[in-house]
């Protein structure tokens, strides 16, 4: 027999009983819905928890940090950690060598560096944040006009701004007496920026001299430097970089690790120089206290800190937690955003698991509508199968009708029902608009509720077909065993 | 005329010491007891006893549809009581053609789909059984009712679609258990001639079960059947009823059939025939390859 003719027999057959095919197929539409809703709820909340956690930053990257002790559970104090791994230049390269890390940005937090704008304008909101050059294309920065910092600018003093930046340039002169700030704009991206930044004829400076321009100069000593420098790029507004997820806005410029290290170094000599502290007792270099310890004390090899923290970008957000636990075992603090993923999706496992036994429970309930469904209608067709017999119709061509009709019931339930979940999860998500995500402790406003993904809809037809085809089995391999002589004394 | 029966040919059907015993609660009871027949190519052969006679349950045996308890039944040298079901499945499709006292015709499918029926099953293309189905129905007198279902036919026509069925394949044995059981006396005629010439044309084997003498009279060899075994054997040719060569129940078929220039059967669709011919248990899947060809 042909297997069109075999399919045309079982779709005769599914067609011949309306009510019965229609209520079968009903039962595995409500089941392949009850599942693919459940199943999307569970993706729709950790999908919730992923946009939550990256809107704080990117999954991709780790946090490294110096370890500077630990508090003892026991002895409920804090044991400081005499052999520090400092992060410097080797273990920069540590970290760099390890697998799956795609690129290191050294981050150096350079406040205390005012940039000024044509000899008269400051802006003191905007700290230098450090990048590699080379790398800060790999990192999550998007840049609105001109460009990111590449190669070419690594040693080099050229900046890229956060967009707030151009909005708080303020005339120190021109405040009013008890004004010490301009009128602090944040800036959207839809408004125009006051000025080109990138404009060749506008000259930017930068000063280690807080009241440079505020106060009156003291002539009588040494001449204060200012750092030329220039600005090639303008970030869009609201891409704040890992350490600063607490503010709303970025107000970073970003400058290239090694160029802002030599231009520190500059400016502090001319600020020792400035106020007449000999070279020998001044600390050139950078040096910075942090929780009130000096950090050059208590490393390993008397080496010296260099950078305030390290961001490891890693070429797949599978290898986070692993590369996580590798810098760790280089005696470094290491966090990132898939620790809490993870530690929430464990939490919450047991409640999708919960969903997802609903939906099977559904199912399995469809499955064995679809047997019944099928046993009956051999019972109903018992004569017909024996006549079919006699004539000569081969046993898997007997089979064949059978199991392909529970499979066109499977299919047909499970598109219909992949319809329906379509339609409930619209329902759940517009009922749910606001409010229901924060059950499950999730604020991200965007995420919805119930997602489906495109994957869903393919592995819930094949799953429905496969059920059909399962059910259908034990009828059709009963079908197959009926007596042809039995069947057809059958009146 | 009737061909001539040629005893001296290699029989079709070989029955050895049949006997088939079934146990109804702890009394044994012999249906069949011992029973030896050959039945010879395009003879035409009636089981004639009453009912009880063990005549259907013999059928049902040379059709492999039961197991004897003893003995054997050979058909072209095969043991059709010892094949599997799949096997006699595929021996059934190739070989036998069957008329059924209740017509047995499936009731969701119109009268051609019904005809074509075997020729679906030995993987036939639609278009070229729906041809041949047609040619059968319009031979049988139903030119006109042939998208009819049984339902809305009457029991000589649904007899006469049962008929088509069982020749549309041109098997080489066709087996009618009872076939005018549920007629009038004038339907019977037509269905019994049209069976007879058929078989006749077809040069096939045809065995007859009846209680009804009047229809033992068509056959060319009757075997009286009482209890189980042959009491007699009767050769019939001489009295036999041999029906008009093409004779038509229907006036409407005889007028196709004149335009048609009287076709018979064997040259109705020799297409199929040369299919159905090559058609081997064997050689299952190359047959069903050759059926495939456009």
């Amino acid at each position: 027999m042909k297997i069109f003719d075999v399919i045309g027999f079982a779709l005769s057959n599914f067609l011949r009983r309306k009510a019965r095919s229609a209520l079968t197929v009903l039962g595995v539409i409500i089941g392949t819905a009850a599942v693919v809703i459940m199943l999307s709820i569970g993706i729709g909340m950790n999908k919730g928890f992923e946009d939550q956690l990256s809107s704080w930053g990117s999954l991709k990257e780790i946090s490294v940090s110096e370890k500077y002790g630990t508090y003892n559970e026991e002895t409920d104090e804090y044991e400081e950690n005499t052999s520090r791994v400092p992060l410097d230049d080797i273990t920069l390269d540590d970290i760099k060598a390890l697998d799956h890390v795609q690129a290191v940005k050294p981050g150096i937090y350079g406040y205390g560096a005012y940039l000024i704008k044509d000899g008269k304008e400051k802006c003191s909101q905007g700290g230098i944040e450090t990048v590699d050059a080379a790398t800060m294309a790999d990192f999550e920065y998007e840049i609105l006009i001109g460009r990111l910092l590449n190669e070419d600018d690594v040693g080099t003093t050229n900046f890229v701004m956060s967009y707030n930046i151009p909005f708080n340039f303020y005339n120190p002169r021109e405040l009013g007496e008890n004004e010490w700030f301009a009128p602090v704009y944040t800036g959207k991206n839809d408004t125009e920026l006051p000025f080109d930044p990138l404009d060749e004829n506008i000259k930017y400076q930068f000063t280690w001299w807080y009241g440079y321009g505020e106060q009156p100069m003291d002539f009588s000593r040494p001449r204060i430097v200012l750092e030329d420098a220039k600005c090639v790029g303008v970030l869009v507004q609201d891409k704040a970089s890992v350490e600063n997820y607490n503010q709303d806005y970025d107000f970073s410029i970003y400058m290239d690790g090694k160029g802002y290290r030599d231009m520190n170094d500059r400016l502090q000599k001319n600020r020792n120089k400035y106020y007449g502290i000999p070279e020998d007792e001044a600390s050139t270099g950078t040096v910075y206290f942090v929780n009130g310890v000096n950090v050059a004390d208590n490393t390993v090899e008397g080496r010296e800190t260099v950078y305030d923290y390290l961001t490891v970008l890693v070429d797949d957000t599978d290898e986070v937690i692993e590369v996580s636990k590798e810098i760790m075992d280089l005696g470094l603090e290491a966090s990132s955003q898939m620790d809490t993923l993870e530690q929430v999706q464990e939490q919450t496992k047991f409640l999708r698991t919960i969903l997802g036994a609903i939906g099977a429970v559904a199912f399995f309930v469809a499955a064995i509508s679809i047997a019944n469904t099928m046993v009956m209608s051999i019972y109903e067709r018992t004569r017909e199968i024996g006549i079919m017999k006699v004539i000569g119709c081969k046993l898997g061509d007997i089979r064949g009708m059978f199991l392909v009709e529970a499979a066109i019931i499977g299919v047909t339930g499970g598109v219909l029902g992949v319809g329906l979940s379509y339609l409930m999860s619209m329902l759940v998500n517009k009922l749910a608009s606001g409010g229901a995500m924060e059950m499950f402790g999730i604020y991200s406003s965007e995420s919805a509720i119930s997602i489906i993904p495109f994957w869903l809809d393919i592995v819930a037809i094949i799953l429905a077909t496969v059920v059909g085809v399962i059910s259908g089995l034990y009828p059709a391999i009963r079908a197959t065993r009926l007596s042809a002589l039995e069947a057809i004394k059958n009146e | 005329m009737a061909e001539k029966v040629v005893p001296t040919a290699k029989p079709v059907i070989v029955i050895k010491g049949l006997t088939k015993i079934f146990t109804l609660g702890k009394e044994k009871v012999a249906a069949l007891n011992g029973i030896d027949l050959e039945i010879f190519p395009t003879e035409i052969i009636c089981l004639l006893g009453t009912s009880g006679s063990g005549k259907s349950t013999l059928l049902n045996m040379m059709a492999g549809l039961e197991k004897p308890t003893k003995g054997s039944v050979t058909i072209y040298g095969e043991r059709i009581d010892k094949m599997s079901e799949r096997k006699l499945a595929l021996f059934r499709q190739k070989n036998m053609g069957f008329v059924f006292q209740s017509y047995n015709l499936l009731p969701n499918l119109t009268a051609i789909d019904n005809v074509s029926l075997p020729l679906a099953f030995a993987g036939v293309r639609r278009k070229v059984r729906t041809k041949r189905a047609k040619q059968m129905l319009k031979l049988c007198g139903l030119g006109k009712r042939m998208k009819h279902k049984p339902t809305q036919m009457s029991g000589g026509q649904q007899q006469r679609v049962g008929i088509a069925r069982a020749f549309v394949a041109t098997p080489k044995i066709v087996f009618a258990d009872e076939p005018t059981g549920n007629l009038d006396t004038h339907t019977t005629i037509e269905i019994m001639e049209m069976m007879v010439r058929m078989a006749r044309e077809n040069k096939q084997t045809l065995v007859i079960v009846t209680h009804d003498i009047e229809i033992a009279a068509y056959a060319d060899k009757i075997y009286h059947i009482i209890d189980g075994r042959i009491s007699a054997v009767e050769d019939n040719r001489d009295k036999q009823i041999i029906p008009a060569s093409s004779t038509s129940a229907e006036p409407e078929a005889e007028q196709q059939k004149n335009e048609d220039d009287k076709p018979s059967i064997r040259s109705a669709d020799d297409e199929i025939s040369g299919i159905l011919e090559n058609f081997s248990i064997e050689t299952e899947d190359k047959s069903e390859n050759n059926t495939e060809e456009e």
